[in-house]
């Protein structure tokens, strides 16, 4: 699959060397090693615990072994007066003689030295901590591991300064990601790169089979990804084989979500009560004999959800090959009954040591799900829950049928379980995914190093649906017969659609030590193409018999009326060609600099010969503990300065300008003349010829320290971006096609703190806090012309504001009396009378006029923050994981429509009735259109702390286990979400969006409590 | 170590090859074009039949249709109210039946960009044609069309705002289009002369293909409605004189049949905007489905706006056939199609509107309820005679009086039929005859959009209305706000109507 789907240019190439790796692999002999004197023994962190993946080798010789999960080893070597070399990734590698000992503990060192160790991933390469400029935090797979989550970014969530985490409580479901800010009007996601591969997504990971996470969040970090760069990048690294014997492990939690805050909405007595007084204000009256249920429809399309994570892995090692696989099974049900996700993964990896200097590998990660049902219908029900009247019965007991809603509303909410029931299981979707990569690389001349590697990403998503008959009751048909046909007629839709995209890297590496001068060069070339293809149709029942409500039939074959059959086909692609280059230099690991380049060209603008952009970053720091006037003082054990500046780019532009250069034309629509269909063609779009990407200018400034004996560690660091040349979509004034040009710029500004402590309380008590926080300051510098903005909704952006702030009146109470209104400025948005709200008259002329409309929220947060708190004590751990928004808003917008009657929020209880009953929830009645205005009425605190995780997990002790033949056992005990202090009356103040508009509650999917229990063994 | 090196030199010429492959599609490997698009250099020069047809699509915008379409054509005049439930779009009933107009109403937005996207498709074809200096008939008709289509959003634009912005240029960067508002004047004289051209290039007919496309005819009872409007009856009377001697249009015998799906595009039709539904191919409009009886099951027309008013109702003279061709009375078997409808308080209003009553069979065969594939009439040959009848009676003269009469007559004779009803007019007193011919012009033209601009342009509207269920109406309402939204996107530019 991967070489089918590798790009034409490199085919052969791609052929060529995969069958060298199947034909190595296949003749890869078992290693056997001549015994000479064996020694044992057990490596263990500064805390005591053990350390898994060690690696062992005895020095002069080539062979060696890696401790096991609870920290042993065993290894031949040829004298009992050898010297071990003991080292791992993070760790400081140490010398030990063994000095006729047969067993010995390795004490490597402890937490605070790890972090400057700490190898970490960079873009085309990996590096050491210490040696960076940058701003790169590494989230350990095992932290993520045993937290329920289908989707492995969600987890995220709090840990990293910087990194804004919304999540979404469907399964599987991405959250909306943002690093430092929202840098842009368009696409603000980052880039994520799994193993080297740059891609959209990662949705097709298991968190279980993740070894490392590291985000990458500044200027000298992220000029090597050019184009992408701009938002930032979370990269991936999945797990790989230590040196070691074969281990296999298994991890499997079994549990239930649950939703927690319910929106509170009136009951059938407190509905009519409200109906009937505002239709009494509105000169009108309803007849309630038909309607005398008590209905709470949010319990009836809520479940509480069973989810249940499984994955094994086996991992095998020897001198000469490395191989790893991992197995999922994700069940996750949602929170509205019948939704349900089955994900299915697949993650190997091998590599082959042909020589010391000569590697092959291949890594592959393999999907498939089943799809729950889709966004809009889970959501559909939600906001149908929230809004049906309480007074209509679920059923008619008579004839079982679903009962409709009553007429104020039926034409625009439906029944919530007409969706839900009648529309279960008539979605088929699945996606498949093969993510995949081969590589070789050679060392020589030294020095030097060459890598080439291929990726191969093909996703494949196929979807079948049908659309059943849908009959209601409506008691308010005239005559016997109630039956309501809501759905006409039977039809089915399927589709198919194909998202290859392949990447090559060609890298070369010089990497010098020479009289303290620490050199490392990289130069390369990568391409990246990637495409879509999509064919979809669909045929209707027409005249012909009912289409049957059975998967089977659900093919646009021989079903369904022949003359109804249609289809329609779509397809793009784009191309990118870089070279990139970047120095890490250092003298003594003191006096730092980062240097990179990239420079990258771009099908999108290939006509208009702006294809080529420039991009790059330089960063410097000093590791002023490492001066001699440092010596000599025992606070600071080490102190590092940074700095680093840039230009990055940003290419996620909509979708639907995926040729922004093209005036491509639409046959959207035809013309019609009597019966007669002429295609038409209208341009979508007005190009503009100077278009060019949007670039970010960036830089950062910070410090990291470790002090208290390395066991507390510090960073901060200010960033300060600017985006320029935004993309700007031009929805221009009266009905203008849009237009699309580089005329906006954006600016993010803030201060990231992170501190973690680690300390031992007593003998057997260890204990571990650590904390982060973020401010984020947003702000549109300029966008297009003057006083253009971008209005959606209530949300706008403009410039000298933040993006997507909240934009309308301001209610100053309630007019309570016509004296009231008599004697306050004149309304000119509208006649007011005694019950409607009373907006503020901001500017002061006297009069209540558009210009009195003001900032009243933004949905971008004065600062975030996250943090945790675990000890460990003999087996037992026990762990607490928080996080928290402060200072945001939220449009309140689901209930706002007037076109029907929803339900009432129980804050409606409280309305105006009379003078002096509220100076706040106005009069009942959807004729005021003054009181539907956009106004801090519909404003809510998004603020909110959460209780993100509480965990206790046990580890069973060696003795017991030794006889069992197991290595190590953990089993553990999970609650997500355990609670949520928020002020908003929605589901959950967690509201993402696109970048223009976000924190808008338009009836938001709930983010429901996870409660888990799993296990962890190792055999 | 042999053999290691072996296979470090074999691996080079793989790297050189790569390389090479690389370096040799470099040239086109960013070379793109749009995969199953057209882009504007496949369309053959000198083409814009299929430019000129999307236009005619612009025209099923919901500006040009919707409830809120109604809203300001309908429910403020006295023979329409909102409809439907009370509480349905209470809000628009405020704005629209009782004069509470609300800026930031999206009824007024949908409006506005709907007819500016309809100037700006025509501005670009129009442009386009001149840049190039192509003169080939037919070209020149597809910019005829094009002046057309742009008179005819203008004429609405400038009714219902007054003075609006004037773009008359084909738009290459959307900011170009925030243009402070010109006159009316101004505007008028670029209705009157893209109307001109319209009337002289567009051919008379259309072959059976095109039946209904905009021909001569259309483009000069646009000229008479805009000279009516701005009381020039001598222009008026001229253009509905040349209308009447093309000989193309004549009244259908049955007044209510051209309302109905098979009278679509008939000998009286003059304009009418394309409507085309089938369950696999929707180019239908949202006129009838507003409109459509408000029940439940198969009652379920559609959403109950825009209904008769009792006002309306007792306009009729006695047995004139037009009232149950316009009014669908609920509580009654109607005879049409003999279905029941349900009564009062089954149904929430006692009157719909008929004009967009639909075929139960078509409901059936089609498989919809709401009448997607009905037309919206725009102009009738009867309107015509009508303002021709109007305009020569306000010149006065003993010829235009006949004429006045004659025309009128025309009208009243095809209501009548054979039936002993309707006599005709007779009087040759102007202020008599201008009261029956607005009389006619009420129950001939009910519930076509024509009643609120006729109030407002013979001057009655600040009697009539205040007595007709909006007290608050006066003469600022003749004006509706500029959308809030579109002040706000010009950054002051464009500046808000008086009054509001």
């Amino acid at each position: 699959m991967i070489a089918k789907t590798t790009a034409r240019s490199s085919k052969g190439f791609a052929y060529w060397l995969l069958h060298i790796i199947f034909l190595i692999t296949s003749f890869l002999p078992l290693m056997s090693f001549a015994q000479a004197v064996i020694v044992s023994g057990t490596v263990i962190g500064a805390d005591g615990t053990s350390i898994a993946g060690v690696t062992v080798q005895e020095k002069g010789t080539k062979g060696g072994t890696a401790t096991d999960a609870s920290g042993k080893f065993s290894l031949s070597v040829s004298s009992a007066n050898a010297t071990l070399n003991i080292s791992s990734l993070g760790y400081k590698s140490q010398s030990i003689a063994l000095q006729g000992r047969s067993d010995v503990t390795v004490v490597l060192e402890g937490e605070g030295a790890k972090q400057l160790e700490q190898v970490v991933v960079i873009g085309y390469g990996s590096a050491q901590k210490k040696d960076l400029t940058g701003s790169i935090v590494t989230i350990k797979g095992k932290e993520i591991a045993d937290k329920p989550s289908a989707n492995p970014l969600s987890l995220l969530q709090g840990k990293v300064a910087g990194l804004s985490i919304v999540n979404s409580g469907r399964p599987g479901a991405e959250p909306d990601v943002r690093i430092r800010g929202t840098n842009t009007i368009n696409g603000v996601k980052p880039v994520y790169i799994v193993d080297g591969i740059l891609n959209d997504n990662i949705n097709f990971l298991n968190p279980a089979d993740i070894e490392s996470i590291e985000v990458l969040k500044d200027p000298s970090s992220l000029a090597i990804f050019g184009v992408r760069g701009a938002n930032g990048a979370i990269a991936i690294t999945t797990k790989k084989a230590k040196a070691g014997q074969l281990l296999v492990n298994l991890n499997s939690s079994v549990g239930i979500k649950k939703v927690q805050d319910k929106i509170k909405l009136t009951n059938a007595a407190q509905f009519k009560e409200l109906y009937t007084e505002q239709l009494a204000n509105q000169g009108g009256t309803f007849d309630y004999s038909l309607w005398n249920a008590n209905t709470n429809w949010q319990d009836e399309i809520f479940q509480d959800g069973v989810i249940n994570y499984n994955n094994i892995s086996i991992t095998g090692a020897t001198e000469k090959n490395r191989f790893y696989m991992g197995l999922g099974y994700i069940n996750e049900e949602g929170i509205i009954k019948h939704e349900q996700l089955k994900k299915y993964t697949l993650n190997f990896s091998d590599e082959l040591r042909v020589t010391k200097g000569l590697r092959f590998g291949i890594t592959m990660n393999a999907y498939r799900a089943e799809l729950p049902l889709p966004q809009g219908q889970a959501e559909g029900a939600v906001g149908s829950a929230i809004r049906a009247a309480p007074i209509a019965p679920v059923l008619d007991p008579a004839t079982a049928l679903y009962h409709t809603l009553p007429s104020f509303q039926r034409a625009q909410v439906f029944n919530p379980l007409v969706g839900v029931e009648d529309g279960k299981n008539t979605f088929i979707g699945r996606e498949y995914r093969a993510v995949g990569s081969i590589y070789g690389e050679v060392d020589f001349l030294k020095n030097f190093n060459f890598r080439v590697q291929l990726f191969a990403d093909y996703g494949f998503n196929t979807s079948r649906s049908y659309q059943p008959i849908i009959v209601v009751y409506n008691p308010e048909i005239v005559g016997n017969d109630k039956r309501d046909t809501s759905s006409r007629s039977t039809s089915v839709a399927q589709s198919q659609d194909i998202y290859p995209k392949t990447q090559m890297d060609y890298l070369l590496t010089f990497k010098k030590n020479f009289g303290g001068h620490n050199l490392s060069l990289l130069g390369g070339v990568t391409t990246y193409y990637r495409a879509f293809e999509g064919t979809s149709s669909s045929v209707q029942q027409g005249t012909s018999q009912i289409i049957p409500n059975n998967p089977d039939k659900w093919y646009v074959d021989a079903v369904g009326d022949p003359s109804t059959k249609r289809g329609s086909g779509s397809s793009w692609e784009d191309a990118s060609l870089s070279f990139l280059a970047r120095a890490l230099y250092n003298f003594e690991n003191k006096y730092l600099i980062n240097a990179s380049f990239r420079r990258d060209g771009s099908s999108q603008f290939y006509r208009l010969g702006n294809q080529w952009k420039n991009f790059g970053a330089v960063g410097v720091g000093w590791v002023v503990s490492k001066e001699n006037f440092f010596e000599g003082q025992h606070f600071l054990d080490y102190l590092k300065l940074k700095g680093s500046w840039g230009i990055l780019g940003n290419k996620n532009i909509d979708d639907r300008y995926r040729y922004p250069a093209y005036p491509t034309l639409t046959n959207a629509n035809s013309g019609v003349f009597g019966n007669n269909i002429v295609p038409a063609l209208e341009r979508e779009y007005i190009p503009d010829p100077n278009l060019n990407w949007e670039t970010v200018h960036s830089y950062e400034a910070g410090l990291e320290l470790n002090t208290f004996k390395n066991s507390l560690h510090f960073e901060a660091n200010y960033y300060n971006k600017v985006t320029k040349d935004v993309l700007t979509l031009i929805a221009g004034p009266s009905g203008t096609l849009p237009g699309l040009g580089n005329l906006g710029e954006v600016a993010n500004s803030g201060f990231e703190f992170s501190a973690s402590y680690n300390a031992k309380i007593a003998r057997d008590i260890d204990f571990n806090v650590s904390g982060n926080f973020t401010t984020i300051k947003n702000n549109v510098n300029k966008l297009n012309k003057t006083g253009f903005e971008i209005i959606n909704g209530a949300a706008r952006t403009t410039a000298g504001f933040p993006i997507g702030y909240f934009y309308g009146y301001v209610s100053d109470g309630i007019y309570q009396s016509n004296t009231e209104i008599a004697k306050s400025p004149v309304s000119k948005i509208g006649i007011v009378q005694p019950g409607d709200i009373k907006y503020k008259d901001i500017n002061g002329d006297g009069e209540i006029t558009t210009d009195d409309r003001t900032v009243i929220g933004n949905p971008t947060p004065d600062f975030t923050y996250g943090g945790s708190v675990s000890f460990a004590y003999k087996g037992i751990d026990l762990g607490i994981d928080m996080q928290g928004v402060y200072g945001n808003e939220i449009y309140r917008a689901w209930n706002q429509g007037t076109f029907a009657d929803f339900n009432y929020q129980t804050e409606r209880l409280d309305r105006w009735n009379g003078p002096g009953t509220s100076n706040w929830e106005p009069i009942l009645s959807t004729k005021r259109a003054v009181n539907y205005q956009n106004s801090n009425y519909r404003i809510e605190d998004g603020s909110f702390f959460r209780i993100r995780n509480l965990q206790l997990g046990y580890t069973f002790g060696e003795n017991m286990l030794s006889k069992a033949k197991i290595k190590s056992l953990r089993i553990y005990l999970n609650a997500q979400n355990l609670a949520t202090f928020a002020n908003n009356t929605g589901y959950t103040p967690e509201i993402g969006g696109s970048s223009t508009a976000f924190g808008v509650d338009n009836g938001t999917y709930p983010v429901p409590a996870v409660y888990s229990v799993g296990i962890n063994l190792n055999f | 170590m042999k053999k290691v090196s072996m296979i470090k030199w074999s691996l080079l010429p793989v790297i050189l090859f790569t390389l090479m492959v690389i370096s040799s599609c470099k040239k086109n490997f960013l070379d793109r074009q749009p995969l199953g698009r057209y882009i504007e250099t496949d369309i053959p020069a000198g083409s814009y039949d299929s430019k000129i047809f999307a236009t005619y699509s612009l025209l099923r915008a919901g500006g040009f249709n919707n409830h809120l379409y109604l809203g300001i054509m309908e429910f403020r005049s006295d023979e329409a109210d909102k409809g439907s439930s009370v509480s349905d779009g209470a809000d628009q009933a405020q704005m629209f039946d009782e004069f509470q107009y609300d800026k930031s109403n999206g009824g007024i937005q949908e409006f506005w960009t709907s007819h500016y996207a309809l100037i700006i498709a025509a501005n670009s074809i129009i442009s386009d044609i001149d840049s190039l200096g192509l003169t080939d008939p037919n070209t020149l008709v597809n910019k005829a069309e094009a002046k057309f289509m742009r008179a005819y959003a203008y004429w609405d634009l400038v009714r219902a705002f007054g003075q609006v912005p004037k773009i008359d240029f084909k738009i290459n960067d959307a900011a170009d289009v925030n243009k402070p508002k010109a006159t009316e004047d101004q505007i008028f004289t670029l209705i009157d002369a893209d109307l001109q051209e319209a009337a002289a290039t567009l051919p008379l007919t259309w072959d059976a293909q095109y039946n209904s496309r905009l021909t001569k005819g259309a483009a000069m009872s646009l000229q008479a409605k805009a000279a009516l409007w701005r009381s020039n009856w001598a222009g008026a009377l001229g253009f509905c004189k040349q209308v009447i001697g093309l000989n193309r249009y004549s009244l259908v015998s049955d007044y209510g049949s051209q309302f109905r799906n098979t009278g679509e595009n008939g000998p009286e039709s003059i304009f009418e905007i394309q409507a085309y539904y089938t369950p696999t191919l929707d180019l239908g409009i949202q006129y009838a489905q507003v409109q459509g009886v408000r029940g439940a099951g198969q009652w379920d027309l559609g959403w109950g706006w825009d209904v008769p008013t009792q006002k309306l109702v007792d306009e009729y003279e006695t047995g004139d056939p037009r009232r149950v061709a316009t009014i669908l009375y609920s509580g009654q078997v109607d005879p049409l199609y003999g279905e029941n409808v349900p009564p009062v308080p089954t149904v929430p209003q006692p009157y719909w509107n008929k004009k967009v009553y639909t075929n139960p069979a078509d409901r059936q065969s089609l498989n919809n309820r709401f009448g997607n594939w009905m037309d919206h009439r725009i102009i009738r040959y009867a309107d015509v005679l009508l303002m021709a009848a109007e305009a020569a009676n306000e010149m006065g003269g003993a010829q235009n009086t006949t004429d006045a009469l004659a025309w009128l007559e025309m009208v009243r004779a095809r209501a009548r039929g054979t039936a002993n009803i309707l006599p005709a007019v007779t009087t040759t007193d102007q202020t008599l005859l201008r009261n029956a011919i607005r009389h006619e012009r009420f129950v001939e033209m009910a519930m076509e959009e024509q009643r609120f601009y006729d109030l407002v342009r013979w001057g009655i509207d600040v009697t009539v209305l205040p007595v007709s269920g909006s007290p608050l109406y006066q003469v600022k309402h003749r004006l509706l706000p500029i959308p809030q939204g579109e002040i706000d996107k010009s950054g002051g530019v464009l500046k808000q109507n008086p009054n509001y």
